[in-house]
């Protein structure tokens, strides 16, 4: 039944197509950046756009898995895995910055290299978060071989924080939340490694949204970026520069090989 | 432990010392218990409070998610940042999960440290450690407790100010009263009536004070009266009563002293009672006192017949008795005596008349007798019964009229003192030894004999030989008379205090007691109707007291009705250097 209201709908010349966005953050804090950027949709392409919320990223996961959404907002793993099972097509992203993990010790821990952190407890906020847990665990294990403990914590500052009481020798951020931390956290921590970039977040359609209506959303967010209104609302998603999204910008993570540290 | 102080402060000490105790209780005692007590309090609800936090703290512990166990404790801290000063949570290796970079606080008196073990169902997730800053709640409490403390001790200082009132009103002052109202009795007042003011036990004093006062009132009335009497006796009475100290002063003097004596009572008060006597009386005199004070009492409360002497130099006969009392502690003598020189003159002329009469029947009756015995015992003639029965009764007449009227003589001469006495040292033994055996023939006429039983060997007494063999052979006679048949009649002797006493003991029917005062009077016997049967002139005790007087001795006895009677003789005993 629910395969019913996954048929984009017409009505009064008004095509309403769906958007899920990844609970990165909980859904109030998504529908009050994503809202207003959902109208700036509407008035230009004239279509009608609901925002679907998911409670949990896995219930994220099954969702997009199972083609529920019409364009969806999603992380670049979840792009790799959306392309797989429905053939999800990326349309823009942010070209400001790459995404990548880093991986922090104390500064005093005497620390230095990576292999020094073999057989050590290692923090991340959850096995599945992208840049501060998939990335990093693949990093490790693919290209440097050691063998550690993962500690889930919940968040970045929960790891940060396990880092410096030294209940886990390493942990895995970003470094955007690293750089949240208050600064006598921060200044306690340094950062040991950071993973090899790939492009961050895309906006993805479902191949079932025709084309012209794909370009009309795509151009939407381009014409976004192009003036100051339109920066600050896409600014929060977050996407500072505002670009077109290829497969191909993609195809590096494949080499990460996440599915082997994916868990389900 | 002696006070100086008045009732008053005596009554209020206590009460000023109960709210001293109670002030000091609550000062050292309650304040730092209830503060103690306030302070375990805080350290409960504290501890309650962490407590609290237990199942967030243990969740976040077991979720790694120190993030938001610190912002737990962050919260924490904020919503008690009024006592909260430092939080601490260890992981059960002791290693410090939280703060990260805060440190303890400086310790200070309302700094209050609690350990805390966060567990659950016995397993250690970590510690807390919490420094808590009691000084708001302490304040508040000490705040509660200061004006408990004011109100209690304000509430004690008033209730002992208001017991103080009262019992100045209720004890003091009514016992003030009466100090003042017996102060007046003290003085002699004792009209001053004594009010009644309370129904109390102060009451109750002042009514018995009232009462005693009463009493002391009427016993004063009483006695003034009895002296006024006695006074008005002492003024009116024709005899002389003296009364001298132990060292023979005399102290008063009556006017019938007075009237005998010729003195005034003015120039005599004061002197020694010497001068009321001859010579030959008042150089033994002081002896008698000084005997009397070392427990002798022969001359106290006897008559006596001595000789006073007159102002102008006369001498005369006196009757006196003298009686001991102690008046306000002092040993003082009173004597009371009567000149007796008419009486004298009295009986002088009645022993004369007595004698005169005596010798004037006695030379017929010795005649009658003589004739008498003739007729019975030297004529050959045959009489018939009624002529010898008659002759009978008339011998017996003529033998006891003679008995009577040598008695008689006899205290005629004694009474006038015609009689000499010739002294000499008597062996008592011999002498009892003799007496018994003169009398031992009466004695067997009556049917019992006289036996002595325990008498001391070599005593001596000084005496008139016949005299004191009359006063012997008087009392065994007596004792032959009374005693029953067969039952012998004892002699034996006793010495005390330096007296011989010869004793007379019969196992008769004993005297009544009405003759016990009259037994040494003229003409007595125990029982008149007895005279016949015994016989006797009813003067042989009368002679003897009058015999043993003369010579220094005493005559005496002791009886149990029914039983038996012992008469005795006391002599002083003769010592070769008297």
């Amino acid at each position: 039944m629910s395969s019913l209201f996954l048929i984009p709908v017409q009505a009064e010349n008004k095509h309403t197509y769906t958007i899920g966005v990844v609970p990165q953050f909980e859904i109030r804090h998504i529908r009050r950046i994503w809202n207003p950027i959902i109208k700036e949709i509407e008035k230009n392409t004239g279509y009608k756009i609901k925002l679907i919320g998911s409670p949990t990223i896995p219930d994220f996961e099954n969702e997009f898995n199972a083609g529920k959404f019409d364009f969806a907002y999603m992380n670049p793993y979840h792009l790799l895995l959306a392309q797989d099972s429905q053939g999800y097509i990326p349309l823009v992203r942010d070209h400001d910055k790459k995404l990548y993990g880093i991986l922090v010790v104390r500064q005093d821990s005497g620390i230095n290299s990576i292999k020094d952190l073999h057989g050590k407890k290692i923090g991340f906020p959850a096995p599945n978060a992208l840049g501060a847990s998939l990335l990093i665990r693949a990093n490790l294990v693919n290209d440097y071989n050691i063998k550690f403990k993962p500690i889930y914590v919940k968040t970045h500052s929960s790891v940060y924080l396990n880092v410096v009481v030294n209940q886990t020798a390493a942990g895995g951020g970003v470094q955007k939340t690293l750089n949240q931390q208050r600064i006598n956290i921060k200044g306690a921590l340094k950062v040991l490694h950071r993973t090899p970039e790939v492009a961050p977040h895309p906006l993805a359609a479902h191949p079932r949204v025709p084309v012209e209506v794909r370009d009309k959303i795509k151009n939407t967010f381009l014409l976004l970026g192009k003036n100051e209104i339109g920066r600050a609302l896409l600014a929060k998603i977050p996407i500072k520069k505002v670009g077109e999204a290829n497969v191909t910008d993609y195809s590096p993570l494949k080499k990460f090989n996440l599915e082997k540290f994916h868990v389900k | 432990m002696h006070l100086n102080f008045g009732i008053r402060e005596k009554l209020l000490a206590p009460q000023l010392l109960g709210v001293s105790v109670i002030i000091a209780i609550i000062l050292f005692y309650w304040q730092p218990s209830q503060l103690y007590k306030a302070k375990q309090d805080f350290i409960e609800s504290q501890t309650n409070l962490i407590k609290t936090l237990t199942p967030s703290i243990i969740q976040n512990i077991l979720a790694n998610d120190l993030s938001e166990l610190h912002r737990v404790f962050e919260n924490s801290l904020l919503i008690h940042k009024n006592e909260w000063r430092f939080i601490q949570l260890n992981n059960p290796d002791n290693k410090k999960l939280y703060p990260i970079f805060s440190r303890k606080p400086e310790p200070s008196d309302t700094l209050i440290k609690i350990k805390l073990t966060i567990e659950e169902e016995n397993e250690i997730f970590g510690y807390v450690l919490l420094y808590t800053d009691w000084k708001k709640a302490r304040n508040k409490e000490l705040e509660d407790i200061r004006l408990l403390e004011i109100f209690s001790i304000l509430l004690f200082i008033v209730i002992a100010i208001f017991s103080f009132i009262l019992q100045t009103k209720w004890i003091y002052n009514p016992i003030l009263k009466l100090k003042d109202l017996t102060s007046q009795l003290s003085q002699g007042q004792y009209q001053t009536k004594l009010p009644v003011i309370t129904s109390d036990e102060v009451g109750l004093l002042t009514n018995s004070i009232e009462k005693m006062r009463i009493k002391i009132q009427s016993t004063l009335d009483k006695l003034t009266n009895k002296e006024k009497m006695t006074r008005a006796i002492l003024e009116t009475a024709p005899d002389a009563i003296i009364t001298m100290n132990t060292k023979g002063i005399i102290t008063s003097f009556n006017p019938g002293a007075e009237n005998i004596f010729k003195y005034s009572a003015d120039e005599i008060i004061g002197q020694n009672v010497n001068k009321l006597m001859p010579h030959d009386m008042a150089i033994h005199h002081d002896k008698y006192i000084s005997h009397f004070k070392n427990g002798g009492s022969a001359t106290i409360g006897k008559n006596r017949e001595l000789n006073g002497l007159r102002k102008d130099g006369s001498i005369f006969p006196i009757e006196i008795t003298i009686n001991a009392n102690h008046i306000e502690g002092e040993l003082l003598f009173t004597g009371v005596l009567r000149d007796i020189t008419e009486r004298r003159k009295i009986e002088k002329i009645k022993n004369e008349f007595v004698s005169t009469v005596s010798h004037e029947l006695r030379t017929p009756l010795t005649a009658i007798k003589g004739s008498l015995d003739i007729v019975t015992n030297s004529l050959n003639i045959e009489l018939n019964v009624q002529a010898s029965t008659m002759l009978d009764v008339a011998n017996r007449n003529v033998e006891r009229l003679l008995t009577l009227i040598n008695d008689i003589l006899d205290v005629a001469k004694l009474e006038s003192g015609e009689i000499n006495f010739t002294n000499e040292k008597i062996n008592i033994i011999s002498f009892i030894k003799d007496i018994i055996e003169i009398n031992q023939q009466y004695a067997e006429k009556h049917h019992t004999r006289f036996k002595c039983t325990n008498c001391y060997e070599d005593i001596f007494v000084i005496a008139d030989k016949t005299r004191l063999a009359q006063v012997m052979c008087n009392l065994l006679s007596n004792a032959a008379k009374y005693s029953p048949k067969d039952i012998p009649v004892e002699i034996f002797t006793s010495i005390n205090n330096g007296m011989l006493r010869v004793n007379i003991k019969d196992y008769g029917k004993g005297i009544p007691k009405e003759f016990h005062d009259k037994l040494f009077d003229k003409f007595t016997q125990s029982d008149s109707s007895d005279t016949r049967e015994v016989g006797g002139t009813g003067l042989g005790l009368n002679i003897s007291k009058m015999i043993m007087d003369k010579l220094g001795g005493n005559i005496g006895y002791s009886t149990i009705e029914g039983k038996e009677t012992t008469f005795y003789i006391e002599l002083p005993v003769f010592k070769e250097d008297n």
